[in-house]
């Protein structure tokens, strides 16, 4: 989900006790991050988020995802796709495009997260009680924590010169959450922008196999995932 | 929505909210992005929307911006550049003799979609090659020879949701935003890539290898 999203679904709900706030992962520092803000103008919250602390503290291994927060700032939907979904891994690598099927399941996608959000702000539909959402929140284990001491160790040194160290720390933090496509991509980045699309992150891609990259959530109208490509 | 709660504890304290947290990756985006929820203007959710006073402000912005300036690919990573275009072999072996050669030199070019991802194509020309680059809101940055000419070529080839190709590309300035277009269309963004030598002027706009 795009800013430009996000931005009109404010417009749509601001005026009912709804509040976005968007969270840039991006290490590679705040100023990297402005621009893309700053071009956007959103009128809601933007947040940069240098050593994936929101992430880490939410759940969140991907982006884009969300957490729906309630009135009585209980989570009500744990960390979840916000309109992406798996077609992408059926593009054709050699013309970069993608069968109009599988573009309009996408499209289904995105709208049917917006519509459940304005269907949750206007209702109160789709919040889960507190025994479900706490079922459903990621766990947090002693290795995904490892994993974000290791990664928040990767940038420090990194940004103290020390670059190799820094990525033999990042490495050990994806070693340890292979889950948190947040922490590998970003990692990628850092050495320069687009490295976390190129033909690593296809390889990492395919070899999930049958295991979604962008589980889907529970909500209404949201399309099945696709038969992964042989 | 006001939420009516079961008793006085459980009661929203005035000026509570529906809170959506939403991560973004600037470059995560698909382009990591921080691939911040990044892009664009407000927009539909259901397509582009960038309006008209909007496009215009981005063509009469193009003009000012000037020359985008690329940075040269290392000889250290131009096999992975190459093997990364997913160009068809005898393509590929025709530029990497090139380069080889010292005859073309390579740059990176960051292209990413300035409003909604909604799988816009655009083609991108640039010394002899062709490429299709399906937009995402994370940048993507792919290697190209440098254009002899100093113009990078872009056309739109798929107009995924409606509202125009808009392409957005990452200059040294930032994120910038052209204006849409239409399936068909060209727009030719003028670039330069200076040598990174020190015999080379750093104003240098060579096109060719030192």
């Amino acid at each position: 989900m795009d800013l430009p999203v996000w931005q009109q679904l404010y417009a749509d709900l601001k005026d009912q006790n709804f509040q976005i706030i968007a969270v840039a992962e991006e290490s590679r520092g705040a100023e990297s991050a402005r621009p893309w803000i700053e071009q956007a103008s959103p009128d809601y919250l933007c947040l940069i988020d240098e050593e994936h602390v929101v992430a880490a503290r939410y759940g969140m291994v991907n982006v884009p995802q969300a957490v729906w927060i309630g009135e009585d700032g209980r989570i009500v939907r744990p960390p979840e796709t916000a309109g992406s979904t798996d077609h992408f891994r059926r593009m054709d690598l050699a013309t970069r495009t993608m069968t109009p099927e599988d573009q309009k399941a996408r499209l289904a996608a995105r709208i049917a997260y917006m519509d459940a959000v304005r269907d949750w702000v206007r209702t109160g539909r789709h919040a889960l009680d507190a025994n479900a959402a706490r079922t459903a929140l990621p766990d947090v284990t002693a290795a995904t924590t490892a994993a974000d001491a290791h990664f928040r160790l990767g940038l420090w040194l990194r940004e103290a010169g020390r670059t190799a160290e820094g990525d033999s720390h990042l490495q050990e933090a994806a070693r340890l959450h292979p889950e948190s496509w947040n922490i590998w991509r970003q990692a990628a980045d850092l050495e320069a922008v687009g490295n976390s699309g190129g033909a690593a992150f296809w390889a990492r891609v395919r070899a999930l196999g049958d295991k979604p990259y962008y589980p889907p959530p529970d909500l209404p109208g949201f399309p099945a995932p696709p038969r992964p490509p042989q | 929505m006001q939420a009516e709660a079961a008793g006085p504890m459980a009661r929203p304290a005035a000026g509570r909210r529906h809170v959506l947290l939403a991560a973004a990756a600037g470059v995560i985006a698909a382009g990591l992005g921080v691939r911040l929820l990044v892009a664009g203007r407000i927009g539909p959710a259901r397509g582009d929307a960038v309006s008209p006073e909007e496009a215009a402000r981005r063509s009469v912005a193009l003009a000012v911006h000037g020359p985008v300036r690329l940075e040269r690919v290392p000889e250290a990573e131009t096999a992975a550049a190459l093997q990364a275009l997913n160009l068809p072999e005898v393509d590929r072996r025709q530029l990497a003799q090139q380069v080889a050669e010292r005859r073309v030199p390579l740059a990176w070019l960051t292209l990413y979609d300035s409003a909604a991802e909604d799988g816009d194509v655009v083609e991108v020309a640039s010394g002899g090659l062709k490429l299709p680059v399906l937009l995402g809101l994370a940048p993507i940055r792919i290697a190209l020879p440098v254009p002899a000419d100093g113009l990078v070529r872009l056309t739109g080839l798929v107009d995924g949701g409606g509202g125009g190709v808009t392409v957005g590309v990452v200059t040294q300035k930032g994120p910038f935003g052209l204006a849409p277009l239409a399936v068909g269309e060209s727009v030719a963004l003028p670039v330069y890539a200076p040598c990174p030598c020190r015999s080379c002027s750093p104003a240098s706009t060579a096109t060719r290898p030192c």
